[in-house]
């Protein structure tokens, strides 16, 4: 759950800190100066995400998830992206939401 | 390859590449399986299967090779060398009792 | 990948068109049949409705025992799989009068299920054999799985920007929007389509990359395999009648000795001769590793004869890649995620083999060969598409007491995917589409609806997912329809030519 959060929230800030996807996030959040930071929280998160995934006796089964939910990630940013930011951002407000789930849960 | 994509020469590399990267690149990789699984130092079942799985990355190495190669000649006597290499490595160890 | 050279980079461009061309509808149908084949078992359940009855798997597979030993007793072998909570019923593979067979043995009674079909086997088969004799039909489909490997790298390494085009989708913009979708497709689930590959490669190795075997066994196959699965006690009929001992204490024994883990594969060889070998593998759905653990019996005696646990890191290696492949170990979510990666391989080379056509109808008109491309695409995209959904079709519909009913079911299917080729290749692509689309559109939504009308609740997820099928092609065949009635926009390649 935690890292199925940190990957998709990875991917949105990537997809964020190109110039072209900039519209995933508020304009007036002024990010667009700052891209080449997001791009590097972007790159942590994602490598955090992989890094807990394979952190566990599982890691075999989870190293697998973590590559299948790439694309399903990936693919909530890319279709969103075309048919409304909307979607990827309650997407990224249901990934935090996930995150602290399973920080705060057993 | 040849620019002009009508002229025979242009066929004529194609189509020696097309062999070099289909029949040349198995055979290439069927005696690599057979050098490795008679050289690796270990059981001859265990020998087996990495040179198994290993000679399925080797068969699309030597093709993509054979087309990137600076002439269809090239690739050809690349072909040609590699399976040599490997079918002597094979033939000289023999097969393990 | 500034390091590449541009005329290498252009090289494996036309190299991945090329392969991807080839054998794309091969591997299209490929494709589509092993992503079904990760719910084998439940699309076994969907197609048998009247089998409701379940059992433990030991008293399952006893029972099945029991009913070959009455009704295939000519047979060389029977090969069981086990109900594993997912299935239901045994599935047995069995030779009965010279004919091979593959039938659903109700858990309880041990006789075939009413509606005889080969229910999932029939896409599981399809997958690797293609509906070929044997070995034609899996040696193309290694041939396949190694020129998709080829069409894999040199895509990748033909992808200018993998990193800065990886959310990328422009919609209704010609070449380029299939070019973003292949794109896309391909990429999202790159590190798994690499894996199913190379491991469905791996899986047919001892026929399509047997020198290694040869190497050092030459032609003393059986020792490999001996050696191979130690467990697996192999015997000659000794060509004198005993019957079967009862198999279920075999069962049990080989399940206590497995640790308490549940049995999966269950092979009876010779079954009723004095030299019969009861072989039970250890379920292989607890652990990526395939063939974890094995035990033969003695079919007369009851005796062990051989016992196996897999330690060996080669061979453990070695089935931990066709188990990856094999998927049976994916608990739930991850079935969905391989799920989801076969949907985008299959999508990738349906978009693909479209694009091939659409690249060049948009720089000058079309060649005699592309323009018969274009109608092959449709047809086999389309006919592959419906032949399964008739097969679902055929299920529901024809009677129950049909002989030979199971191959009728095939046939259909098969008829159904050549009668839509034609049909494909006959029409103008433009209706074409659409005309294949829609009536699979409604294939899936009436095999959907008969589905809730005749099976229990339990079976009501695959008939759901047949209607959001539905549904989904719905709305791309209204677009088509719409284009279709739109007033023909100008070609940009006459107008760049006329510029």
């Amino acid at each position: 759950m935690i890292f199925g959060g940190l990957l998709y929230l990875g991917l949105f800030a990537l997809a964020a800190s190109m110039g072209r996807h900039a519209q995933l996030l508020p304009a007036h959040w002024g990010l667009a100066k700052r891209a080449a930071r997001l791009r590097l929280a972007a790159w942590l998160l994602i490598l955090a995400s992989l890094v807990i995934a394979l952190w566990s006796p599982d890691w075999a089964l989870r190293l697998l998830s973590w590559i299948g939910l790439v694309a399903v990630a990936g693919g909530i940013v890319l279709l969103s992206l075309t048919y409304g930011v909307r979607w990827a951002r309650s997407a990224a407000l249901l990934a935090i939401a996930l995150v602290v789930a399973g920080l705060v849960g057993p | 390859m040849a620019q002009d994509r009508r002229g025979w020469r242009y066929r004529v590399n194609i189509a020696a590449r097309t062999l070099a990267g289909t029949i040349g690149a198995y055979a290439v990789a069927a005696l690599f399986g057979a050098a490795l699984a008679r050289t690796l130092p270990i059981g001859r079942l265990d020998a087996v299967i990495p040179a198994t799985l290993l000679a399925f990355l080797v068969a699309p190495a030597v093709t993509i090779w054979a087309f990137l190669a600076r002439g269809p000649w090239l690739a050809w006597a690349g072909v040609i060398a590699l399976a040599a290499l490997f079918g002597a490595i094979a033939w000289f160890t023999g097969q393990p009792i | 990948m500034s390091a590449v050279r541009e005329g290498a980079r252009q090289v494996m461009a036309w190299l991945h068109g090329w392969t991807g061309l080839l054998l794309g509808h091969v591997l299209f149908l490929m494709c589509l049949a092993g992503t079904l084949s990760l719910f084998k078992p439940e699309i076994g359940r969907w197609m048998r409705p009247e089998a409701v009855a379940t059992a433990a798997p030991v008293d399952a597979v006893a029972a099945a025992t029991g009913w070959l030993a009455k009704n295939a007793k000519d047979s060389t072998g029977w090969y069981l799989t086990a109900p594993d909570g997912r299935a239901n019923t045994v599935e047995a593979a069995y030779d009965s009068g010279g004919e091979f067979l593959y039938r659903a043995l109700d858990p309880v009674t041990g006789a075939p299920v009413a509606r005889e079909t080969m229910g999932g086997e029939f896409f599981y088969r399809l997958h690797f054999e293609l509906q070929l004799p044997f070995p034609w039909g899996r040696l193309l489909a290694s041939l396949a799985a190694l020129v998709m490997l080829v069409a894999l790298i040199t895509g990748i390494i033909a992808h200018r920007r993998i990193f800065r085009d990886f959310f990328t989708f422009r919609p209704a913009k010609g070449q380029r929007s299939w070019l973003d979708g292949h794109n896309a497709l391909g990429v999202l689930s790159l590190p798994f389509h690499l894996m199913i590959t190379f491991t469905g490669l791996v899986t047919l190795a001892s026929l399509s990359m047997p020198w290694p075997i040869t190497a050092n066994y030459g032609d003393e196959l059986m020792a490999m395999y001996q050696e191979l699965t130690p467990g697996l006690a192999n015997r000659s009929p000794a060509g004198t009648r005993a019957p079967l001992a009862p198999v279920a204490p075999m069962l049990r024994e080989a399940e206590r000795r497995f640790g308490g883990a549940p049995i999966g594969r269950v092979y009876v060889v010779n079954p009723g001769d004095a030299a019969a070998v009861v072989t039970v593998f250890r379920s292989d759905a607890a652990q990526i590793g395939f063939t974890p653990a094995e035990i033969s019996f003695d079919g007369v005696t009851g005796k062990v004869l051989a016992e196996w646990t897999e330690n060996r890191p080669a061979v453990k290696t070695y089935n931990v890649v066709y188990g990856l492949h094999m998927a049976r170990f994916a608990p739930g979510v991850l079935r969905w995620l391989y799920f989801l990666g076969g949907a985008m391989l299959t999508l990738a080379i349906a978009t693909g083999l479209v694009l091939w056509v659409v690249k060049r109808r948009e720089r000058a008109p079309l060649s005699l060969g592309n323009r018969l491309l274009e109608r092959l695409n449709a047809g086999a995209i389309g006919g592959v598409l419906l032949g399964s959904v008739a097969y679902l079709w055929a299920n529901r519909l024809l009677p129950l007491e049909l002989p030979g009913r199971a191959e009728v079911e095939v046939s259909i299917a098969l008829w159904s995917a050549t009668v839509s080729l034609v049909a494909g290749a006959a029409l103008r692509p433009a209706i074409a589409w659409p005309a294949l689309l829609g009536a699979l559109a409604l294939g899936c939504a009436g095999a959907g609806l008969l589905g809730f009308a005749t099976s229990g609740v339990g079976q009501w997820g695959m008939s759901l997912m047949l209607v959001a099928t539905a549904t989904a092609l719905s709305l791309i065949v209204r677009r088509q329809i719409r284009a279709l009635r739109a007033p023909p926009a100008p070609r940009r390649g006459r107008a760049r030519a006329a510029a």
